[in-house]
């Protein structure tokens, strides 16, 4: 009885499973039978992530609409094309607040669930810092349209690309700049008492000193102190030519108007947050003969550039800021490398990525082996012009390409 | 405009010890009312600077409506800033006085800190997320006829802002002092803040002299808020900034010491100020704490203060 049931059991067994055989080859055929694409377009997923919301929202809006124009541009011409493949890019826009325990969220989000091959991100550094590792060990390319730490690229990872001037290039690129407009004698720093502003401040001190200038004074203060007389007023004790100064927007406005009311009238060169309109709403004239770093003017004469504001303006009714640009441009880079390797592998890509040399909207971009874009920053002057914040321009002195203007003494300058 | 020539030393000192001044000004007006709410209440006001930052901006709301100068308008917004203490005053913080009333034994020693600060933290969290969604993250502008206005005096160069700033806040101590020392009222509430029990044995009204206290204190906040503006800016955090000097400038004068909190609001700017320029500008904001440290651990009474 028993036995005749096992072997009634074991016929029916070898019976199922030769079923499934079957209907699973069969399936698997017409599978790869059908599967051979009719239509030559296929889908490719890209991530950015970007402070959507909080106090850097106004930067990380600017990114998405820079991201969302440059992926509207290219699926229009057909997507990217690998061989004779057709790819859409499918964008995926995470907020990452600009908080790095939401960042790395977002970016699991990314990796497990949309199967992204790319990251666009982000806009502060110490997002940047934090989600790198995550999408490192994933395999998927990193590019960095914005964050300007020297260290996400000095790592030295294999799959990220930065697409704008590092902390490093861009201090340095301002120093020799300032260095061979005026030829000073000496220099003063001023600078945030933080990570940031004590490395510009080095980076641009020893270029000085290299050059055989002297520092006379080296002044600190606190992010969010909104009193600088007292560092002002040693400064103009210490009668520098010079002074350089590493500070946010708020607090680098209010360092120029309390040096306009305390009489120092020198020469002031900046880093950091005064590339953005708000910065001349808030100085007002006390802005006025200042020469800072910007990474993109939407008023540069470069046709690339003027294309992109064009159409940028066209999709969103505004002028475009830095971020936008710098977003926009990696992109295109992940565009073309892609194209450029002829496969969706993240190893071709990356090398391809390094071999890579295009015009973007931010001028030239090619990367060293580091994956950093060797790219030119805008030096600027603040002038007086009529169309402009508070009757207040920046007038691009720097690269020659982009030039605008000469540079004005600060004597002269009304 | 021809430039500065080099400053020599002693120039030098004199002009950090104006600058101090200017900024001592702020600082002194910011801690007496502080002192003076934790003299009388037995309270330590969390959300003092969100009452400061309240009138930097209820003053820039009334210029963009008003159209007036900032310096004008400044006190309106002050005056202002009181009255929601008031409101605040009696709607949370006077519930709790009658519960501490109430509690007895070990509740009434537990209770009486903890719920105080709590919702003195609640109310500057809200406050500073209040301004936020109102006012946005992005710094404003205050524009005033005094913007541009500069005074030399040989070397020495100062903004307009800054002196009128200075001459406000001088007059609004010297005010409160006579007030403090002369009127009926003001004798209320030093002697509330130098003996509360004796004080209300001999029928001082505690409830009205609250109200009057966290008016002046939080309209001096207001004031100081409304008159500083316009040189630096506002912003939502700009409370959050200047409070814990507040702190310190309390401490230095003595804690519940209204009086001492005054002078101690000139030395902390004046010291910090001297102390930037001997030391070096990194070393100038802590300067204010560690002297607050030695306070505390040398001279508890506040570097004025007579020990009780």
């Amino acid at each position: 009885m028993n036995k005749i049931k096992i072997g009634l059991s074991k016929s029916l067994l070898i019976l199922i499973i030769a079923i499934v055989l079957i209907a699973t080859i069969s399936g698997l055929v017409y599978y790869l039978l059908t599967s051979k694409p009719p239509t030559e377009e296929k889908i490719l997923k890209i991530g950015l992530i970007a402070p959507l919301t909080g106090p850097l929202s106004y930067g990380g809006n600017d990114m998405k609409q820079g991201a969302i124009l440059a992926v509207e541009e290219i699926n229009s011409k057909g997507g990217i094309k690998v061989g004779n493949t057709y790819y859409k890019i499918q964008l995926i826009i995470e907020d990452d607040e600009g908080n790095p325990t939401k960042a790395t969220q977002v970016v699991q989000k990314l990796i497990t669930q949309d199967n992204v091959f790319a990251i666009v991100g982000s806009y502060s550094s110490s997002v940047t810092l934090a989600v790198q590792p995550i999408i490192m060990e994933n395999k998927r390319i990193l590019v960095v349209p914005v964050a300007v730490a020297t260290k996400i690229t000095d790592a030295g990872y294999k799959y990220t690309f930065r697409v704008c001037a590092n902390q490093k290039m861009q201090t340095t690129q301002n120093a020799e700049f300032v260095y061979n407009l005026l030829h000073p004698k000496t220099f003063a720093l001023l600078l945030e008492n933080s990570d940031y502003g004590r490395e510009g401040g080095q980076i641009w001190a020893s270029v000085m000193m290299s050059k055989g200038v002297i520092k006379v004074a080296e002044e600190y203060f606190l992010i969010g102190s909104t009193d600088f007389y007292s560092q002002l007023s040693k400064i103009k004790a210490a009668n520098p030519d010079v002074i350089f100064v590493v500070a946010s927007t708020n607090d680098a406005a209010n360092i120029l108007k309390q040096a306009k009311e305390t009489g120092l009238k020198k020469q002031f060169v900046m880093l950091g947050g005064v590339a953005q309109d708000e910065f001349l709403m808030l100085a007002g004239d006390a802005a006025l003969g200042l020469v800072h770093v910007s990474y993109f003017e939407a008023s540069s004469p470069r046709p690339k550039a003027q294309e992109f504001v064009k159409a940028f303006k066209e999709k969103w009714g505004r002028p475009p800021a830095m971020f936008a640009a710098g977003t926009y441009d990696a992109i295109y880079a992940l565009k073309y490398a892609i194209e450029k390797a002829g496969k969706i592998d993240p190893d071709a890509v990356a090398e391809a990525m390094r071999t890579l040399n295009f015009e973007g909207v931010q001028g030239r971009i090619y990367f060293d082996e580091k994956g950093q874009a060797q790219t030119k920053v805008l030096l600027v002057q603040v002038q007086r012009c009529e169309r402009g914040v508070n009757g207040l321009c920046r007038i691009i002195l720097y690269p020659p390409e982009d030039k605008q203007g000469d540079y004005i003494p600060i004597e002269k300058i009304q | 405009m021809e430039v500065i020539t080099h400053l020599d030393i002693v120039s030098s000192i004199l002009e950090q010890i104006i600058y101090g001044l200017m900024t001592g000004g702020i600082y002194a007006m910011i801690g007496v009312g502080l002192s003076m709410i934790f003299g009388v209440m037995r309270l330590s006001n969390f959300a003092h600077g969100e009452f400061y930052m309240l009138g930097a901006y209820l003053t820039y709301v009334l210029v963009s409506y008003m159209k007036f100068d900032p310096y004008v308008l400044a006190p309106l917004a002050a005056m202002f800033v009181g009255f929601v203490g008031i409101i605040i005053n009696k709607i949370l913080i006077k519930p709790l006085y009658e519960e501490i009333g109430r509690a007895r034994g070990t509740a009434a020693f537990y209770f009486q800190d903890l719920r105080f600060i709590l919702m003195t933290v609640g109310i500057s969290i809200f406050l500073y997320d209040l301004a936020l969604v109102v006012w946005k993250p992005i710094p404003i502008r205050v524009n005033t006829a005094l913007s541009d206005m500069i005074i030399r005096v040989g070397p020495l160069s100062f903004g307009g802002q800054r002196i009128v700033t200075l001459i406000i806040a001088i007059t609004s101590l010297i005010t409160l002092y006579i007030f403090l020392k002369k009127t009926r009222i003001g004798k209320a509430i030093r002697a509330l803040s130098q003996n509360p029990s004796a004080a209300m044995l001999v029928g001082v009204d505690a409830p009205k002299i609250y109200d009057i206290t966290v008016f002046i204190a939080l309209m001096l906040a207001g004031l100081a808020g409304g008159i500083v503006g316009p040189i630096f800016n506002l912003y939502p955090r700009m409370g959050l900034d200047v409070v814990p000097k507040a702190f310190v400038v309390v401490i230095l004068g003595g804690i519940g010491n209204i009086i001492g909190s005054i002078y101690a609001g000139f030395f902390l700017g004046v010291v910090e100020n001297l102390g930037g320029y001997f030391l070096g500008t990194e070393y100038r904001e802590v300067i204010g704490f560690v002297l607050m440290i030695l306070t505390l651990w040398l001279r508890p009474q506040g570097l004025l203060g007579i020990r009780r």
